[in-house]
């Protein structure tokens, strides 16, 4: 296999269209298969590959395990990953992804995607895309109006919202590092190259063999109806960015700081792994000043072993732990690429600070809209081939894992939970330092989950097959 | 500078494995009684766990027979202890009455209940004990006593240093400074902390230690010093010619390097001949993941995590031999290599054991763990594939291997689900202390042993960094 078959692959999994700065994200459900089957057989014409340059507006479309079911495939599907039959909220999986009942993450409480009983059942996924935001919304009202027409219901839209500088709402540079995909093993000796298997159907993944794909039995026989498709996630995060700052004022003081600006933000940008304008700790542990902005051709084994300037807990570290992992450099990097996601999320929500400007380091003192009860936050998609292996794993054994890099009681501390005890709800951080460390203790979750889901992205071949 | 107490022994820890037949019929009603119990091991009425000292592990569930009721379902009852099994199996008969109506669904239990009945019970359970075949500890030579007081000794060093530094007690102070105060703070401390460096082996314990290791080389070697003495007397006569010095070691090399030669061929030829179909593990495809779902309910309710597995043996008698072989080896290399907390590089494991059920043909491996399964088996697939590649060839349906050492391409594919697809569900599982990693541990155990010894600078840094964690 030399090249990836692009023109039956929807767009979103090889771009993150970043030239539209519009995103509208529609979620449906199906009342009347027929109808449904119609729409998606002229539908299917509009979908944007990954083969040409982009237009104006992208439309891709995934589908989650009960949208497959109503639509009568799902029992003619073998091979589909355990963890998308089961979706999203099965206990188990709440334990792993720390969406504990009784907490404000609770799959009870979603505002879809949950398990309250009432709530509208989720089956298909609209993902527009459009130059502006205004322009997105409204491609988004006009194709809610067409499913209702063909026996679809919209049960919510989520409009993205684009923050300045490409930043997140803690005011943090996000979406830096993605892995490259590739088909050649002899370009994975770069520490971002990774098999494109890992996440497209049909391609040799890391392990250089065929990741597991979903086949659809027919009369004919048998076909490999995952090829070219991905399995997506998509979580509501909601972010306390109030509480963020607060908490990062707080804890400059407990680690022997002044509370000051600078202060608070050096605390956050400890946690994050990089400053607000992206740039490294590891490369650069001082100041956030330079020209090494968005620098991702670094690591951690060589000049930050022990997390002098990196701490091992932060965020960047947990979710991409590069060569820092025991195996020791080259092991860690292979053992990390297996681990790997393709994010493609969007903030959403009006930010916090005026104009647009999310508070880089602002204490929350100067917060105009204080108290406010906007919800705000990231639409995180992401897409793998092995959602265990992969979106799962790094949930579970990096983020929400109290004990990654043999520490005590510390989760990823800008975004994470404790995947196993669910009465604990803060975490601690650890700074090290010479000739002692220093703690920051009982810090609380900034992040809640207010919707999610496990949903399928088909390539095009296969969409027209759901169709037929 | 005062001397710290005197250090008591390093506790020989064992593994209790009772394999005793359940009662025909009787399954259903033991696995109800013992999920019920299961649901809080904290609290078992009747069935103590967690107010005996000496418990590490204790897991209890039942492996199936056949389907032709031949081999009956059978409980097992597996506990990780300090001191002997004998005196654990007393103290639970003495203190756990629930343990007569657990036993009571089993073949053969003795109905007296008490007084005489005790021992007879005891005596009963004692006929249905097995030695593992092989026993793996990541935390040597430590009683459960001595982790949860490590832990606590952990704990208050860390809010100890916070404190200091919130008040900015140690200013420019050197690293040797702090951690005098440190000790200070623990001596003053004697009746809730443990005191003084952490236990070594005894005089006596490192006789018989060293006992076992002579006794272990001493089987090992045996074969391969008949060969020697055979292919010299072979040599002697074949060239009619005096031993000379030069034919011992070219004779031994000749004919350990024949038969290790045709040894390696044969396994190569089995490896690398197409699998009957029968052998070949079901593709993911085809999979039903209904096992997968139930144990993985299970999991995740803590830190650690538990694995109980049953995979019958390839129906050889080469490979019969061979998986007792490997596993006889591995005891050995876990009791005197592989003793520091890490097994082929793998951090993550409490205790674990393998047993060959010789009714069934097949290798149980039983294990308690840190962190998420799907670690786990990345750790075996990764860093300690040759913890696990050399056993598991064995087994049927494993996927391919090469040279009985290395995972083949595509090996973790198949591994995975088909290790998801043999798992046991584990009706009571019980830990200590279920807070704390193999990792943390040991890092508990240096922080202590650091304390008391730490004398320059430099060792004063190395320790302060074991708090960085």
């Amino acid at each position: 296999m030399s090249r990836l078959d692009r023109s039956d692959i929807q767009g979103i999994l090889l771009h993150g269209y970043g030239r539209m700065r519009g995103a509208s994200f529609l979620l449906a459900e199906i009342q009347d298969p027929d109808a449904c089957r119609s729409w998606l057989a002229r539908a299917a014409g509009r979908v944007t590959d990954a083969s040409g340059p982009q237009e104006e507006r992208c439309f891709n479309l995934a589908f989650t395990h009960a949208g497959l079911a109503r639509l009568g495939v799902a029992e003619r599907l073998s091979g589909l990953s355990r963890e998308f039959v089961e979706g999203m909220t099965a206990p188990h999986r709440q334990r792993i992804l720390g969406d504990h009942p009784g907490t404000p993450s609770d799959p009870r409480l979603w505002a879809w995607g949950g398990t309250e009983e009432r709530a509208q059942p989720v089956h298909l996924l609209l993902m527009l895309y459009a130059l502006t935001p205004s322009a997105a919304a409204r491609d988004g009202e006009r194709v809610a109006a067409e499913l209702a027409d063909h026996g679809m219901r919209v049960s919510a839209t989520l409009d993205s919202n684009p923050l300045k500088d490409g930043k997140e709402h803690f005011g943090f540079r996000d979406g830096i590092s993605n892995p490259r995909l590739t088909l050649d093993p002899a370009e994975l000796a770069s520490q971002h190259a990774v098999m494109a298997g890992e996440f497209v159907l049909g391609y040799p993944n890391q392990a250089r063999v065929l990741p597991q794909s979903p086949r659809l039995g027919s009369e004919r026989g048998e076909s490999d109806w995952g090829r070219n498709g991905s399995y997506l996630v998509f979580r509501q995060l909601s972010q306390d960015v109030e509480l963020f700052w607060e908490t990062m004022q707080a804890s400059s003081r407990q680690l022997g700081r002044n509370a000051t600006h600078d202060d608070a933000k050096w605390v956050a940008s400890k946690m994050v792994g990089r400053w607000p304008n992206g740039r490294p700790l590891t490369a650069s542990p001082d100041s956030d000043e330079g020209e090494l902005r968005d620098l991702n051709d670094f690591a951690f084994h060589e000049s930050d072993a022990d997390g002098q300037r990196c701490p091992l807990g932060a965020h960047i570290r947990r979710t991409n732990p590069r060569d820092s992992l025991r195996p020791g450099p080259k092991g860690s990097l292979e053992f990390v690429k297996s681990h790997r996601i393709l994010r493609r999320g969007r903030t959403y929500g009006s930010p916090v600070a005026s104009a647009a400007r999310p508070p880089a380091a602002a204490t929350a003192s100067e917060f105009p809209d204080r108290g406010s009860t906007d919800e705000r936050g990231l639409l995180f998609l992401c897409f793998n081939t092995d959602l265990r292996g992969q979106f799962e794993f790094m949930q579970q054994t990096w983020m929400n894992n109290e004990k990654f890099q043999d520490a005590y009681r510390a989760v990823d501390p800008v975004a994470g939970v404790h995947s196993r005890r669910r009465s604990i709800t803060s975490t601690n951080f650890i700074v090290p330092d010479t000739p002692l460390r220093r703690r920051v203790t009982d810090i609380p979750s900034f992040v809640s989950v207010r919707g999610g889901a496990y949903f399928f992205l088909p390539g095009l071949a296969a969409l027209r097959a759901l169709s037929g | 500078m005062s001397t710290p107490e005197p250090s008591p022994h390093f506790s020989p820890r064992e593994a209790l494995s009772l394999f005793t037949p359940i009662a025909p019929g009787r399954t259903e009603s033991l696995r109800a009684l013992l999920d019920e119990l299961g649901q809080d091991v904290e609290h078992m009425d009747g069935f103590p766990l967690h107010e005996l000292p000496e418990v590490h592990f204790v897991r209890l569930f039942v492996v199936e027979g056949d389907a032709y009721g031949e081999i009956p379902d059978r409980l097992v009852y597996s506990a990780n202890i300090d001191g002997s099994w004998r005196a654990h199996l007393s103290s639970l008969v003495a203190r756990a009455p629930l343990l007569r109506e657990i036993y009571g669904h089993c073949e053969g239990f003795p109905a007296a209940a008490d007084g005489e009945g005790s021992q007879r019970l005891f005596e009963w359970l004692a006929e249905h004990r097995v030695k593992p075949r092989l026993f793996y500890q990541g935390t040597t030579g430590r009683t459960t006593a001595q982790i949860t007081g490590e832990a606590a000794l952990h704990d208050e060093l860390a809010g100890f240093f916070d404190e200091g530094l919130r008040v900015g007690r140690w200013g420019e102070a050197s690293p040797t400074r702090i951690v005098a105060d440190a000790r200070e703070h623990v001596r003053a401390q004697a009746g809730r902390l443990p005191q003084g460096p952490p236990p070594t082996r005894s005089a006596e314990q490192r006789t018989v230690h060293g006992l076992d290791l002579a006794r272990r080389v001493l089987i090992f070697a045996t074969p391969f010093a008949l060969l020697t003495a055979a292919s010299l007397l072979l040599l002697d006569r074949l060239l009619e010619l005096s031993v000379e010095a030069l034919w011992a070691p070219l004779g031994l090399l000749a004919v350990t390097a024949l038969v290790v030669g045709v040894t390696f061929l044969i396994v190569r030829f089995r490896e690398t001949s197409r699998l009957p179909s029968e052998e070949v593990f079901p593709p993911a495809t085809r999979l039903d993941f209904s096992n997968a779902a139930l144990v993985a309910q299970q999991e995740d309710h803590q830190i650690q995590n538990q694995i109980s597995l049953s995979i019958p043996i390839k129906p050889s008698r080469f490979r019969r031999t061979l998986v007792r072989i490997v596993l006889w080896v591995g005891d050995g290399l876990v009791r005197f290599v592989f003793t520091r907390g890490s097994l082929f590089g793998i951090r993550s494991i409490h205790f674990a054991r393998f047993h060959v059920d010789e009714r069934r043909d097949s290798v149980l491996f039983f294990s308690n763990y840190d962190a998420s399964w799907e670690s786990y088996l990345e750790d075996f697939l990764t860093e300690g594939k040759r913890a696990v590649v050399p056993i598991w060839t064995n087994l049927r349906w494993c996927p391919r291997t090469r040279w009985l050492f290395h995972p083949a391409v595509g090996f973790a594919a198949i591994f995975k689900p088909y290790i998801r697809h043999h798992q046991m569900r584990t009706s009571i599982w019980y830990s200590a202390y279920r807070d704390l990693t193999a990792a943390n541990i040991n890092n508990n155990t240096a922080i202590r042993r650091g304390l008391w010894s730490v004398r320059s600078e430099g060792e004063a840094l190395e320790w302060l960094k074991l708090f960085s964690k």
